[in-house]
């Protein structure tokens, strides 16, 4: 009991004490001596604080390091992935134009039947121009028929394998194919070069000839269908001493950068070989 | 045996030839990388079945291409006969003899190559321009292109050596 009130007495006498020098500092009568214990204490909270934060740095900042190259090395796989994606997408939308070009072609021209087909290679000789197609006798690929691009003729048919259609170009040294200049109203023949370009022959010296004019198939031989777009004349050479007059032709297709090609299947290309009398 | 190694390499380069390297071309001329492997393997492995690596090169290659059938096996087994003649009649300089046999090779193949074309297709052709547009660039890019093609041939040429320790 006796314990008891002391302890009531004790606690009493130092609440009052902190509430008396609660008060007094309150005041300002402990100004001078505060403001040193407070400089002190904050001094040696800073010099703890920093020396802590260096240990802390000390052995956590090389974890972070780590960590931060392992989230960085996962990023950036991330990126090659997303930019491997957006690459692909990227093929698929520019297969999906050609295709889209390819479905308007074959709209606007109903009287054919055509077989898309990928353009999977090229002849390994730079003296012949010839393409590597992904269809082939499955798929009812023949011989001879002709194949274009939305934009005209790129040639046709010269092998055929059961997966596989080996296609000569128009611009191979040995293709000739009959066309029509739209303008000039002329039938003549354009042949190919080994280094790639078309050129017409055998026009007549009396024919108007002018650059710009169009070259289209003219269906004359049976090889190609008619009025199929080749290309337009840039320019032309007439000399007095020659026979003929020729000219060079620019094609429409652009011959480096052929991916996707329609083949024309329900054209069955004639073979007029017997009936040519040969010159004795 | 282990020199069959080289077959599924010639099939893998008539793959690259025909699907990405005959689109880069420089003028009008392109490279051929089945000469070029043909060349560092003769260059690196003495073996005396080089006409059978010539021959199915020429068969691989006529398979893709448009050209006479017979050309590409007489080529490539001429080519390889060359190199193989170069390489005994040269020092042993590497890349003296790479560049030297390339050379040869392409003017051997591209002028035999126009030469058939000129007398036996009877297209009208103008030599001077095949020989700039097409003969001297498809050799330069052949030159650029046989230094690193050798060095994988030759990766695959040592393997075929049997180490006699091991024997």
């Amino acid at each position: 009991m006796k314990n008891k009130t002391n302890d009531l007495v004790i606690i009493t006498v130092i609440f009052a004490l902190i509430v008396g020098l609660m008060a007094v500092a309150l005041s300002g009568a402990f100004g001078g001596a505060s403001t040193t214990f407070n400089t002190g204490l904050v001094s040696a909270q800073s010099w703890i604080s920093t020396r802590f934060v260096v240990l802390q740095e000390f052995f956590t900042i090389p974890r972070d390091v780590i960590s931060l190259r392992q989230r960085n090395a996962l990023l950036e796989n991330e990126v090659s992935r997303l930019q491997g994606q957006v690459l692909s997408l990227e093929k698929s939308l520019a297969e999906a134009d050609i295709l889209a070009a390819l479905v308007r072609y074959s709209r606007t021209n109903p009287e054919n039947s055509y077989s898309a087909a990928s353009v999977i290679g090229l002849d390994p000789s730079p003296f012949l121009r010839y393409i590597i197609i992904d269809k082939g006798s499955d798929q009812g690929i023949l011989k001879g028929m002709p194949v274009i691009t939305d934009q005209g003729l790129i040639g046709r048919v010269d092998a055929v394998i059961n997966g596989a259609a080996r296609v000569q170009l128009i611009t191979d040294s040995g293709s000739a194919v009959n066309v029509r200049l739209e303008k000039a109203d002329q039938d003549v023949i354009l042949s190919g070069s080994p280094n790639g370009e078309l050129s017409l022959g055998m026009l007549s010296q009396e024919k108007p000839l002018e650059v710009g004019d169009i070259v289209l198939t003219s269906g004359i031989g049976g090889g190609f269908p008619a009025d199929i777009i080749v290309g337009q004349v840039i320019n032309t050479k007439k000399t007095d001493s020659d026979l003929f007059q020729s000219a060079s032709v620019q094609p429409v297709v652009d011959f480096r950068n052929l991916k996707l090609v329609m083949v024309i299947t329900d054209f069955r290309a004639i073979d007029i070989t017997p009936l040519i009398q040969e010159v004795p | 045996m282990r020199s069959f190694i080289i077959l599924p390499i010639l099939v893998f380069g008539m793959i690259l030839q025909s699907a990405v390297l005959g689109r880069f071309s420089l003028l009008a001329g392109k490279a051929d990388i089945l000469l070029l492997i043909l060349i560092s393997w003769n260059i690196n492995k003495d073996d005396k079945a080089y006409f059978l690596w010539a021959t199915f090169a020429g068969a691989l290659y006529a398979l893709y291409s448009a050209t006479l059938v017979f050309l590409p096996f007489l080529l490539y087994i001429l080519i390889s006969g060359i190199t193989r003649k170069i390489k005994s009649m040269t020092y042993h300089l590497p890349i003296f003899l790479l560049i030297l046999s390339t050379m040869v090779g392409s003017v051997v193949f591209y002028g035999l190559t126009m030469a058939q074309a000129w007398v036996f297709s009877g297209f009208q052709i103008n030599l001077s321009e095949m020989f700039w547009q097409i003969m001297i660039p498809s050799m330069f890019l052949n030159i650029v292109l046989i230094l690193p093609v050798n060095s994988i041939v030759k990766e695959f040429a040592r393997f075929t050596v049997i180490d006699p320790e091991m024997k």
